[in-house]
């Protein structure tokens, strides 16, 4: 049966979802708001927060997103807005996918590789996007405590190199500041619409319109106290510092002795991020298919839609500032549209089939 | 599903299983592998007219019978351009070997080339996603490559001789004040814009080792002719906007070390009207900051230390009764710290060098005051200095 | 359907016609008052002083009725079954029991006098234990079954025999323990065991294919042992178990993947010592897999892997051999695997010159010829080692070994991370039984976590493991 359970949910929100704010995104924040990096990233969660209560209410129906759709629209119209929403989600998928390419080209190479080293990805993800909700539950089972331990290695060997007094003073960018990180930082946050792509897929138990969020926010926390220590290891050159999480630990001490022994926990960290970044590119499949009331296999929607991207990938190699750009700083409106206000959509859908009129 | 479809994954695993053994097999995806990497241990930068010369100090594995490892020797090879990265790019040209920064652990910079803004060069590192920034840096008396060419008196290579300057246990001594290029590159980019490294001196050492065998010969340019070189690093270089514009003597290092609370295991003499003792400092702590309202420097030292008594050769009781430091004595260290704190500073301010990030403590603790100052110019500041020596009991 | 008529001489001559066989033999005797009877039985396979003594002797002085039950009373052997059909008669005589016909009765009787080769019970080589039970299974399934019912002495233990296998009609006996393991999976299990058709079953690895989900994976997903204290064990938790005629190997399903990382020696030790141990085990084989991969990848994509000092030891050693870091290591592994599959065929004392001129020839002379590195084979040793602390699982972990290496020397650390990514999704996504195979990690089980990698104490064990949805959910009073 293709379904998720309610800790497997909280395991995704609070485990998973974290590890896909960590790579470029600490550094996105210090261009946009300097020191005050944490204020946007908590307002951004804040929002999210607020998303994942609306779709948590929306999935008290038990039904999934197609069939509220159809039920309120129609069987054209529903299909029309899961085509769209699969369109978001595969806007969605480019960014984190971009990312992953630089972080595995700067961090598992000692030269930059070929592009081909990126393909197998693509392989993967192909996998996981033929691969029904209970398997993404099951995956967030698994990568749950990997990331906890990963994350807690990293933050452990990082911390005596911070220096917390880099933080202040605290309001330093202004307003302006916030709003500009606020903003260039929503691209990085549509947890929500992922979830959402998930209702009518687990069963709403009682609590959990304020537990979802919770996990969300305690997530938010550790991402919170990553910028944070991030901040203080690098300060004034943190702007220069793209693949955060993969380059915090290297300054303590034992590592001169060792080795990179980070890199046990940068590793474990990559394996999660491999999933979280084939989500989107999942979720997208799964609506799309959807949009065509699931006809034809699920393993051709995911090999196709993985061959565009991978086209896509080879085409916009060299021009990673410029896709950067355009969805961080100019297309970045699509993100809260989808996450936020699509959630709160969803709560005027129908529960039951419009009654035909003769 | 139909009977193509069907076979569809296990002909698609074919050929994955195929084209990984092929590329495995190739083993190219247009990358070094370790064969024909330079492993660079350590990289000098020299001003020339053009541009730059940088010297690679490329580590030499020498293969023991066997096939096991052996001793590790080095061997200079210089590139020049009118940058970092063509002069590197040369040395790949010249030699066919692929020079990898990732291990580099110093950078020694040439005393002409530190006239300039260090950044100039120095952001190539910084920049550079293959080099790791936890490399130390170091001026030196006259050229950076005379330095590393030349065969070391403790080491197989210069470099691994530098290292050992740079240590943690030489660190805890108080006389070498190390910083590494995120250090350096942090202080730079910061509001305070200051920074340093410590200033290398290299001495002729006659009666060199004749062992070290094969590095000793490979090392270079002043093979046969030069002897060897033992450095001394216990000078510091003060930066100001990447330039270097002071340098601090052996007992400022010192003081500078006290300050920040990092000597652990230092001597320091004393002269008194008794007659001369050595401090052995056991624990130190240390603060400099500036006052509430930006108008003083305020230095405090605290040090926990031992007393050997150097005027009179003692039996062992009288030894063991001696480490407690007498109060004249202490007062007296008291008066020295305070004295070569306030040469210290008035090094710092004449050059504009904000060694202890006065400004940008100011910066992070009170941003309206610093606004209102417009930043904080050191020669507004008046230093005041608290020392306290105490003797184990 | 040809049956038996009651004609003597010609139900023989069928029975001959049906196993014209030359080790197929007919024992005519004849009772004092002159009542003529045929035994039928197959040479070599038949206890032929148990027939003379059980069957024979006592009919010679036999005067009754020619009616069956009448003969029945007369012979003391305790195993016998009357039977008509002339086919199931033949397969009963090939099977070892002798076939007991007579003049005037349309119904022969099968004599349970079948000669039994068997070795002694012993402990198997491929699951020793230094403290616990010695027993293992042997290739008699009655044994086997025997082994297992002194261990369960409950009604509730069940055994279903199949006979599987067109030519070789071998005995498949499936145990279960009744309203312990789910129905659902007796069923299915019946159902597969039923719907086999080969034609030879020569161990019960054969029956793995027909009964997983997922034949072709590469991932094991059938419990085996040979220990008749596991295989209870596994069976009181709440799974199949499956014995094959002539098989010491025993199956059991469903199959979790942390059941080979558990000895029957967990459970006899403490727990802090259990929890050590398994812990032990899995990083030996992430050793063993994951060893000579990141050395591969290292070397060419990622030097920062290795601490400088043994990157320099390394590259002096790698300086003068002529083939590529990758395939110097390939070159190893598979000289290990050679060695390693010829030392086990090999007769024993071969296999011990084996073993030393491999150490010789590989170790030493090759490193001083300069063929490979000293650090591969290090490398290679301690890998090698470290597949067998999990012996259950070596055949899945070399081949994972082989491909973890071919994706480090193509692909690089990015391709061990995928792959593993890839397995670890894999496995996520496989059920068997309806029973997720990486249970308790995925879906996680905070129960049966107790009996995972760490070792709780038994009295937290009271519980059957949630994964396996056994009917009964408690095996023990809270301690």
């Amino acid at each position: 049966m293709d379904k998720i359970s309610q800790r497997q949910l909280f395991f995704f929100l609070a485990c998973v979802a974290p590890v896909g704010k960590l790579v470029l995104l600490p550094a996105q924040l210090v261009y946009a708001s300097a020191n005050d990096l944490l204020f946007p990233a908590a307002a951004n969660y804040l929002l999210q927060a607020g998303a994942i209560a609306l779709v948590m209410l929306a999935a008290r129906s038990e039904r999934t997103l197609p069939e509220l759709l159809e039920n309120t629209f129609g069987k054209i119209a529903g299909s029309a807005v899961m085509v769209c929403l699969s369109f978001f989600y595969f806007y969605a998928a480019f960014f984190p996918l971009i990312e992953q390419k630089l972080f595995v080209q700067g961090v598992f190479y000692d030269t930059l590789p070929s592009l081909l080293v990126f393909s197998p990805f693509f392989v993967l993800s192909a996998y996981l996007c033929a691969k029904p909700a209970s398997a993404i539950g099951r995956i967030s089972d698994m990568a749950a405590p990997v990331s906890v331990v990963a994350f807690a290695g990293l933050l452990v060997l990082s911390v005596p190199s911070a220096d917390f007094s880099a933080l202040n003073p605290v309001g330093a960018a202004g307003a302006d500041g916030f709003l500009r990180g606020t903003a260039w930082s929503m691209s990085w946050f549509f947890d929500s619409a992922l979830l959402l792509a998930l209702i009518g897929k687990f069963r709403y138990r009682k609590g959990m319109v304020w537990k979802a969020p919770l996990c969300y926010l305690a997530g938010g926390a550790a991402v919170i106290a990553f910028l944070a220590v991030f901040y203080g290891v690098f300060s004034d050159i943190a702007l220069r510092q793209t693949f955060a999480f993969a380059k915090i630990a290297k300054y303590f001490s034992a590592i001169s002795v060792l080795g990179r022994i980070d890199y046990v926990f940068i590793c474990l960290l990559s394996l999660v991020m491999v999933f979280y970044t084939a989500l989107p590119l999942q979720a997208g499949t799964q609506a799309l298919r959807a949009a065509f009331r699931d006809k034809g296999s699920p393993a051709i929607y995911a090999a196709a839609i993985n061959a565009v991207f991978f086209a896509l990938a080879v085409l916009l190699n060299d021009r990673f500032l410029a896709v950067q750009e355009t969805i961080t700083k100019t297309l970045f409106w699509i993100f809260p549209l989808f996450s936020c206000l699509l959630p709160a959509a969803a709560l005027l859908l129908r529960r039951t089939p419009r009654e035909k009129t003769a | 599903m139909k009977r193509p479809l069907k076979k569809l994954p296990s002909r698609l695993f074919l050929f994955l299983a195929a084209f990984l053994f092929f590329s495995f097999l190739s083993n190219d995806f247009g990358l070094v592998d370790i064969q024909k990497t330079a492993i660079v241990l350590a990289a000098g930068i020299d001003r020339t007219e053009e541009g730059y010369e940088v010297t690679a100090q490329i580590a030499v594995p020498s293969s023991a019978q066997g096939g096991s490892g052996g001793a590790t020797s080095g061997v200079n090879i210089s590139g020049e351009g009118e940058t970092v990265a063509e002069a590197i790019a040369q040395i790949y040209a010249e030699t066919g070997w692929v020079p990898k920064l990732i291990f580099c652990n110093l950078i020694l910079i040439g005393e002409e080339t530190a006239e300039e803004d260090v950044f100039s060069f120095l952001g190539f590192f910084l920049r550079n996603e293959y080099m790791s920034d936890t490399c130390r840096l170091a001026l030196c008396e006259g050229k950076a490559k005379a330095i590393l060419s030349a065969p070391a008196a403790v080491d197989d290579t210069s470099s691994s001789a530098l290292e050992k300057l740079f240590s943690d246990a030489a660190e805890k001594s108080g006389y070498v004040a190390n910083t590494t290029l995120k250090d350096f590159a942090v202080g730079y980019y910061g509001v305070s814009e200051s920074g340093f490294m410590p200033y290398i001196r290299a001495m002729e050492q006659p009666a060199a080792k004749s062992a070290g065998g094969q590095g000793q010969e490979e090392n270079g340019a002043a093979q046969g002719k030069s002897s060897a070189l033992v450095y001394s690093a216990d000078e510091t270089a003060l930066f100001s906007r990447g330039k270097f514009v002071a340098l601090l003597a052996r007992e400022e290092t010192f003081a500078y070390n006290l300050l920040c609370g990092k000597v652990f295991a230092g001597s320091f003499p004393v002269e008194t009207d008794e007659g001369a003792y050595s401090l052995d400092v056991l624990k130190n702590k240390g603060s400099a900051r500036p006052d509430e309202r930006a108008e003083r420097a305020l230095f405090s030292v605290s040090v926990r230390a031992r007393v050997y008594d150097r005027n009179t050769p003692s039996g062992m009781k009288e030894i063991t009764s001696a480490e407690v430091v007498p109060p004249s004595v202490a007062r007296e260290a008291e008066k020295r710290i305070e004295k070569t704190v306030l040469s210290l500073w008035e090094k710092c301010a004449d050059s504009d060098c904000d060694l202890f990030f006065l400004a940008r403590q100011l910066y992070r603790s009170d941003l309206r005051l610093y606004r209102e100052k417009g930043g904080l110019p050191l020669t507004s500041l008046s230093p005041s200095v608290q020392a306290e020596v105490v003797g184990i009991r | 359907m040809n049956s038996v008529t009651g004609n003597l001489t010609s139900d023989a001559e069928a029975l001959k016609k049906l196993l014209p066989a030359q080790d197929i033999l007919l024992f005519p005797f004849e009772t004092e008052a002159g009542m003529p009877f045929i035994a039928v039985y197959a040479d070599g396979i038949t206890d032929k002083e148990l027939l003379g003594e059980q069957i024979a002797r006592p009919l010679r002085s036999y005067r009754g009725s020619v009616r069956a039950d009448d003969v029945r009373r007369r012979l003391t052997c305790p195993e016998l079954r009357p039977q008509k059909d002339l086919a199931l008669l033949a397969a009963e005589v090939l099977a070892g029991n002798p076939v007991l016909l007579w003049e005037g009765m349309d119904e022969a009787l099968v004599t349970g006098v079948k000669k039994v080769f068997t070795r002694a019970v012993a402990e198997p080589p491929t699951d020793v234990a230094v403290k616990g039970p010695r027993e293992g299974f042997i290739e008699d399934l009655k044994t086997n079954m025997s082994l297992v019912r002194r261990r369960l002495k409950t009604p509730d233990l069940r055994f279903e025999t199949f006979t599987i296998g067109r030519r070789s009609a071998t005995s498949v006996t499936l145990c279960f323990l009744e309203g312990i393991t789910p129905p659902s999976v007796v069923s299915d299990v019946r159902k597969r065991l039923a719907a086999i058709d080969v034609d030879v079953l020569p161990d019960s690895s054969y029956l793995t294919h027909f009964l997983v989900s997922r034949p072709r994976s590469l991932l094991k997903q059938a419990g085996t042992t040979e220990k008749p204290d596991i295989f209870c064990a596994k069976i009181a938790e709440g799974r199949v178990g499956i014995l094959a005629d002539g098989s010491p190997v025993a199956l059991t399903l469903p199959y979790l993947v942390v059941e080979d990382f558990q000895s029957s020696e967990d459970y006899f030790v403490s727990p802090h010592r259990a929890t050590f141990t398994r812990v032990l085990r899995l990083f030996a084989v992430l050793v063993a897999i994951y060893l000579p991969a990141f050395y591969i990848a290292a070397q060419l994509f990622k030097l920062q892997l290795i601490p400088i000092r043994l990157l320099l030891t390394i590259a002096g050693s790698i300086q003068n051999i002529p083939l590529s870091p990758s395939l110097e290591m390939l070159l190893v592994l598979l000289l290990l695997e050679v060695l390693n599959e010829a030392s086990i065929r090999m007769p024993k004392y071969v296999g011990m010159a084996l073993s030393v001129v491999g150490a010789l020839v590989l170790g030493e002379t090759a490193a001083r010829a300069g063929f490979v590195s000293t650090p591969a084979i290090i490398i290679v040793a301690f890998s090698g080692i470290g597949l067998y602390a999990v012996p259950n699982l070596t055949e899945t972990t070399s081949v994972l070994r082989l491909a973890m290496l071919l994706v480090a020397g193509s692909v690089g650390t990015y391709g061990i991370v995928l792959l593993t990514a890839f397995l670890l999704f894999y496995l996520a996504a496989t059920e068997n039984y309806g029973v997720p195979v990486f249970a308790p990690f995925s879906p996680m089980i905070g129960r049966d976590l107790r009996d995972s990698l760490v070792k709780y104490n038994l009295s937290s064990l009271s519980r059957r493991p949630v994964a396996l949805n056994s009917r009964n959910k408690r095996r023990m009073k809270h301690g």
